[in-house]
């Protein structure tokens, strides 16, 4: 059964914080695509937090590939945080994203 | 064979938490762990992704994963046009948007088939070890 997905967006002084939780794909990740990509446009840091997401699939990563894109534009990136031994993080490295966004990688017992 | 399990997705994008939840199923229940699980229900989400984005419109895509004494089979049937561009391009870059599906599937089984003769076939299999 796949775990809920929820999806929490804070901006402190635009810095915006974007955190997912359970599975996070191309059925379920229009709301996450949306706040990705309003962030990218214009705020001075995103963080996206994965370390609660259990997977991703190629439509994330394509949100990820087309705010980063922006964020790279105004010579800025995204930190992305990941937790150790999950599949997004496979997925990430596998797939190369760490040379476009920061990619911290936490230890599963590591407190967030 | 050991096992089968069957999804329709009649209802399109909106049964792929299915597709997840069968493979995920399948997989523990044939003995897959860890990562390697994780590979198997990703890939076989990709190749669902694929069939209802691609597939035709009213024509329900479907997949069949079969587990047997050395491998788990799975495969993704749908009647769309087939492959756009050739199947066998590595990973884009991340700069690039769309194209990983297919070298993701490949990346992450041990074997990836693909047939456009009627529709297209994704056959994943991955070895027991």
């Amino acid at each position: 059964m796949d775990e809920e997905t929820t999806l929490d967006v804070k901006n402190v002084d635009n810095e915006v914080t974007i955190t997912a939780t359970g599975a996070l794909d191309l059925h379920n990740s229009k709301a996450f695509h949306d706040a990705l990509l309003e962030a990218a446009q214009s705020a001075d840091g995103v963080v996206v937090d994965f370390r609660s997401v259990v997977y991703i699939d190629t439509a994330v990563l394509a949100h990820l590939c087309a705010a980063s894109n922006k964020m790279l534009a105004r010579d800025k990136r995204i930190k992305l945080l990941l937790r150790d031994h999950t599949h997004p993080l496979r997925t990430i490295q596998i797939t190369g994203f760490a040379a476009v966004l920061d990619a911290v990688v936490d230890d599963p017992g590591t407190d967030q | 064979m050991i096992a089968e399990t069957r999804v329709i997705l009649r209802r399109g994008e909106d049964d792929l938490p299915l597709c997840r939840e069968a493979a995920q199923k399948a997989a523990a229940a044939a003995g897959f762990e860890g990562q390697v699980l994780g590979d198997i229900v990703c890939a076989v989400f990709e190749a669902c992704v694929n069939a209802v984005t691609h597939g035709r419109s009213g024509q329900a895509a479907t997949l069949r994963i079969r587990v047997y004494e050395d491998r788990l089979e799975a495969v993704v049937k749908d009647s769309g046009r087939g492959l756009d561009t050739p199947p066998g391009g590595p990973l884009p870059p991340p700069t690039v948007p769309h194209g990983r599906g297919i070298p993701l599937m490949r990346a992450f089984m041990d074997e990836v088939k693909l047939d456009d003769s009627n529709g297209l076939q994704v056959t994943l299999v991955k070895y027991r070890t």
